[in-house]
């Protein structure tokens, strides 16, 4: 027996018969990569989220419906976005009556339907946020799933308007120069108009003030300075049903 | 032989009696070892089998249609960039193709009985290369641990029984060598199967860190999540095999006009 020998034996596995990791590691390492990236998109956070808004969080019902709105995670489904909206619209979550209503209004992820869409629009608006508001204003000048109503459009763009909402004192200015809703009066257009270029987000001043500057023009020089007193003492006003 | 067993034992006997003793624990340790080797070894090919099969087929497919693609953008742009691309593409589905479709994608499942996972613990005990005597008796002990890995893997309670009776009944007699011989062969077998566990230890964190085992992984804690990894997978491929085949589509109709 030669002992020597024998030390410089390597130790020897069973050969495997199987046939592992030498093929395909490539592969294997694709689908790696691939699902590092589902699981990071989808991760703790989003199973998470799933997990709360199962259990009846609208917070969590609306940041879910996001994620299915934009396919942040996972794959993009406008009628599971609708869905989960709506389960925290019922509930009374502001921010997804209003995605609700818009999406009835453009019929994403449901069939269209304008009646819909005022009805959670109103929801909001009636809680003084000033972009439904508007938008409510906007769905009675046009008469778009409620019956045309000027009274009311004017009604709710004041309510906006009054909170400095450019878009509301834009549309309302409009009003009181074609004299629809409220009776037709030049310099309180203009006063509403100038407002709305005063309060405009930068990119949006061009456009409110073509509309100022053609209302302008059939005016007197008395009804301008007119309306310039006006716009001047004029005070951002809360309405008691805002506040 | 009472008498013998009763007398104070001489010291290198005592030491021969201790040495013995420390070989059956390592022997028992390193069957431990050696099944969770062989075990590890069987899942993850049976993972990867499966792998293969539900995605490993969806991204040869997708390649195809890449290659695809490809070969019909060189042809709309004949230049030597657009060939270059083209024959890459050509070559890459050709490649995961074969890897999907090969030999690794044909293992299931393995789920060992414990009636065959003791037997392999027995026959990993008396037959390891690593208590081997001389060369010879070496080259005995591999070829029937080989022959007892693959009776393992393929469940065959019975060949396995049949490796370790043969084994068995071919076991040379113990020589009659002096006992500072068999105190040297027992100290060394101790060492070599001490550093067989070693290399096991080694074998099973390389396994574990592969490719493989690394998407094992992966699998196995978003199943904890409630998720299904291959299925998720499998439909992420899909939809890409849907845009490509729509992207190919609009090629297709492009090179119509031109033609």
């Amino acid at each position: 027996m030669s002992d020597e020998t024998r030390l410089e034996i390597a130790p020897t596995t069973g050969n495997s018969s199987l046939v592992l990791l030498s093929v395909g590691s490539a592969l294997v390492a694709r689908g790696r990569n691939d699902a590092a990236a589902l699981m990071a998109s989808e991760g703790d956070g989003l199973s998470e989220l799933r997990h709360r808004a199962e259990k009846g969080h609208p917070e969590a019902q609306y940041d879910l419906g996001i994620a299915y709105y934009e396919g942040r995670g996972l794959g993009q489904d406008h009628a599971e976005a609708a869905r989960w909206f709506r389960k925290a619209a019922d509930q009374g979550d502001g921010a997804s009556c209003i995605q609700l209503s818009l999406m009835y209004a453009t019929g994403q992820g449901v069939c269209q339907d304008y009646s819909e869409a005022v009805r959670w629009c109103r929801k909001v608006a009636e809680r003084g946020v000033a972009i439904c508001q508007t938008a409510l204003g906007g769905a009675y000048a046009k008469g778009n799933g409620v019956s045309q109503d000027y009274t009311e459009a004017a009604r709710w763009y004041r309510r906006a308007a009054n909170q400095r909402y450019a878009d509301a004192q834009c549309a309302l200015g409009q009003m009181y120069e074609e004299g629809n809703g409220v009776p037709q009066d030049l310099a309180r257009a203009l006063m509403w108009l100038k407002l709305a270029v005063a309060h405009a987000a930068p990119d949006e001043q061009a456009d409110y003030a073509t509309h100022r500057d053609s209302c302008a023009r059939k005016m007197t020089a008395e009804q301008i300075s007119e309306a310039q007193l006006l716009a001047r003492e004029w005070e951002p006003y809360q309405d008691p049903e805002d506040s | 032989m009472s008498a013998q067993i009763t007398r104070r034992l001489k010291p290198e006997e005592e030491e021969i009696l201790r040495k013995r003793e420390e070989l059956v624990a390592i022997r028992a340790t390193l069957a431990e070892r050696e099944l969770e080797l062989v075990d590890l070894r069987g899942q993850l090919a049976a993972f990867e089998g499966s792998y293969l099969r539900q995605v490993g087929t969806l991204y040869a497919e997708l390649d195809e249609w890449k290659a695809r693609i490809s070969e019909l953008r060189a042809r709309l742009d004949p230049s030597t960039t657009a060939k270059a691309q083209a024959n890459e593409a050509r070559e890459q589905a050709r490649q995961t193709y074969q890897d999907a479709h090969g030999q690794a994608s044909e293992v299931r499942e393995f789920t060992p009985s414990p009636e065959l996972r003791s037997l392999f613990r027995d026959v990993a005990r008396s037959i390891h290369p690593d208590f081997c005597r001389d060369a010879d008796d070496l080259e005995r002990r591999t070829r029937f641990m080989a022959e007892a890995n693959r009776a393992y893997e393929a469940g065959d309670a019975e060949a396995l029984q049949c490796i370790l009776d043969e084994f068995q009944d071919g076991a040379d007699a113990v020589e009659g060598e002096g006992i500072g011989a068999e105190l040297i062969r027992i100290i060394r077998q101790i060492s070599q199967a001490k550093a067989r566990v070693v290399a096991i230890e080694q074998e099973l964190a390389t396994l574990r860190q592969s490719e493989i085992g690394g998407l094992k992984k992966q699998a196995e804690e978003s199943a904890n999540a409630g998720r299904n990894l291959l299925d998720e997978l499998a439909t992420s491929v899909r939809e890409q095999i849907e845009r490509a085949k729509r992207d190919y589509e609009t090629l297709a109709k492009h090179e119509a006009k031109r033609a």
